[in-house]
């Protein structure tokens, strides 16, 4: 028996909201949203999440990524590492390490160049760029979340992988994190 | 200041202002999707993307953090742009931002920037005494080391000591110029090396500078304000006339145009404005240019027999 998907376009913000609280362990292992659309200072952020080390995870959402992203994302990020403990005490039972920086995560239909090559020059340790995509499988739908753009900086090295691209400079233990799919795309060690 | 277009005017005019030795390569550059107000050569080769705004706000942001972000990624073609400007660019390049006001949110949020230079400058424009000023101050300076991107080091400002970091600010006119009563836009004149326009008050005494300081007549003056103000009779006597040719007229280098308020000895009468037909006010007419010589008094005449032609 064969499934066939077919592509279901997103018709908001919201409804991928909906898609991105309903399948978070798809998105990422372990982690848990705990909150949506957070005034940090002057901005808001879309979704707010915890990984099981206490690591703040803020994701802004899109059907199509833009400067908006970039600066909602920026306002919440910087108000979250200037002031953590007021995160952590919004926040009492989530249990948040407020040591940790928050890692940023841009999830949207569409990721255009444009906004990749601006991601790359913020000054955030850790960001994740994933498209989504939404199909149709017969009676039931379907959520594929594909990591696009990965950038890692740790301490004086910082690293920015390019799955699309695999010709980017890459670290060894980088590609631990690459899913399996783009992993052929990187040199073996 | 009204509009960015008017301060984008006064930082091209004033680049050396807001940094000693910075030229100004292009305006409203368009650096792949974004278009940065400002592009500029530090003396040491580094490219400055100047971004401009009365409020810094988002959209500043935005487009300095995409022209950069271009720069990074295809620097050949931004040497190949600005190849005649300089030899050799120095890279990574550096990002200023240039608002009349800078939000503490605004700061936050340029501090995550991850150029190795991004500095905010704050401009005001100020008047007191009848003296115009513009005034570059900077409020926020992030520098990384151009390997290391983590470590930030930011150097806040107390907002009670402006003078702290005000150096390429308030470098005051060396050379005072007798302003001539009248008055121009505020805060378009300034010297070319200081930030600071000034315009001597009135009352002062007219110090004999090495330069003769030629009191233009007022008809050309106000003819280049297309005539809306009422114009003067001429000047005094005893006053040094212009030469024939208004747009050739001589000014110093420290030449300021400047508002200030008209003074006892070159303030001309007020001419009455009289009724028009329906209760209008008409305006008097302009004189016509070159001023005859009866408009002229004796010594006028005698100062233009001497010079030579």
């Amino acid at each position: 028996m064969t499934l066939r998907l077919q592509k279901r376009p997103l018709d908001d913000v919201k409804a991928l909201e909906k898609l991105v609280v309903s399948n978070a362990e798809a998105l990422e292992p372990e982690v848990r949203i705990i909150d949506a659309r957070l005034v940090l200072g002057d901005a808001t952020i879309d979704l707010v999440g915890v990984d099981p080390e206490g690591g703040l995870t803020l994701i802004a959402l899109g059907i199509t990524a833009d400067g908006n992203m970039i600066l909602r994302t920026l306002g919440a990020f910087s108000w979250a590492v200037d002031d953590p403990t007021a995160v952590k005490q919004r926040y009492p039972a989530g249990n948040i390490d407020g040591g940790r920086v928050p890692r940023v995560m841009f999830i949207a239909e569409r990721l255009p160049e444009v906004f990749r090559r601006q991601v790359r020059q913020l000054d955030v340790p850790v960001i994740d760029c994933v498209e989504v995509r939404h199909f149709d499988a017969g009676r039931t739908t379907a959520v594929s979340f594909e990591v696009v753009e990965r950038i890692r900086r740790d301490g004086a090295a910082a690293v920015a992988t390019r799955p699309r691209d695999g010709a980017a400079a890459v670290t060894p233990d980088a590609t631990a994190d690459v899913s399996p799919t783009w992993r052929q795309f990187f040199p073996r060690a | 200041m009204n509009d960015a277009a008017t301060l984008e005017t006064l930082v091209v005019k004033h680049a050396p202002s807001l940094e000693p030795g910075l030229t100004i390569v292009d305006t409203s550059a368009v650096l792949g999707e974004s278009t940065i107000d400002l592009v500029g050569i530090a003396p040491d080769g580094t490219l400055v993307l100047i971004a401009l705004g009365l409020v810094g706000d988002g959209g500043m942001i935005l487009r300095a953090l995409g022209a950069y972000a271009w720069c990074i990624e295809y620097p050949d073609a931004v040497r190949q742009r600005y190849h005649a400007a300089r030899r050799e660019l120095r890279w990574p390049p550096r990002i200023v931002f240039v608002a009349e006001g800078v939000p503490e949110s605004f700061v936050r949020k340029v501090k995550r920037l991850g150029a190795p230079s991004v500095e905010c400058v704050e401009f005001r424009a100020l008047e007191a005494n009848g003296t115009s000023a513009l005034r570059f101050e900077r409020r926020q300076h992030v520098r990384r080391a151009p390997t290391d991107r983590t470590p930030v080091t930011a150097k806040p400002l107390p907002d009670g000591d402006p003078v702290a970091e005000a150096v390429i600010a308030i470098a005051t006119a060396p050379d005072e110029v007798p302003a001539p009563a009248g008055s121009a836009a505020p805060g378009v004149g300034a010297t070319p090396t200081g930030a600071v326009a000034r315009a001597t008050p009135p009352t002062a005494p007219p110090n004999a500078p090495a330069a003769p300081v030629a009191l233009v007549p007022e008809p050309v003056r106000l003819q280049a304000v297309d005539a809306v103000a009422p114009v003067p009779p001429p000047p005094p006597a005893g006053t040094t006339a212009a030469p024939s040719v208004p747009t050739a007229t001589p000014r110093p280098a420290s030449a300021i145009s400047s508002r200030a308020a008209p003074g006892p000895g070159t303030a001309p009468p007020a001419t009455p404005a009289k009724k028009g037909g329906r209760g209008r006010t008409r305006r008097p007419r302009t004189p016509a240019w070159p001023p005859t010589p009866s408009m002229l008094s004796a010594e006028e005449r005698d100062g233009n027999d001497e010079e030579p032609s």
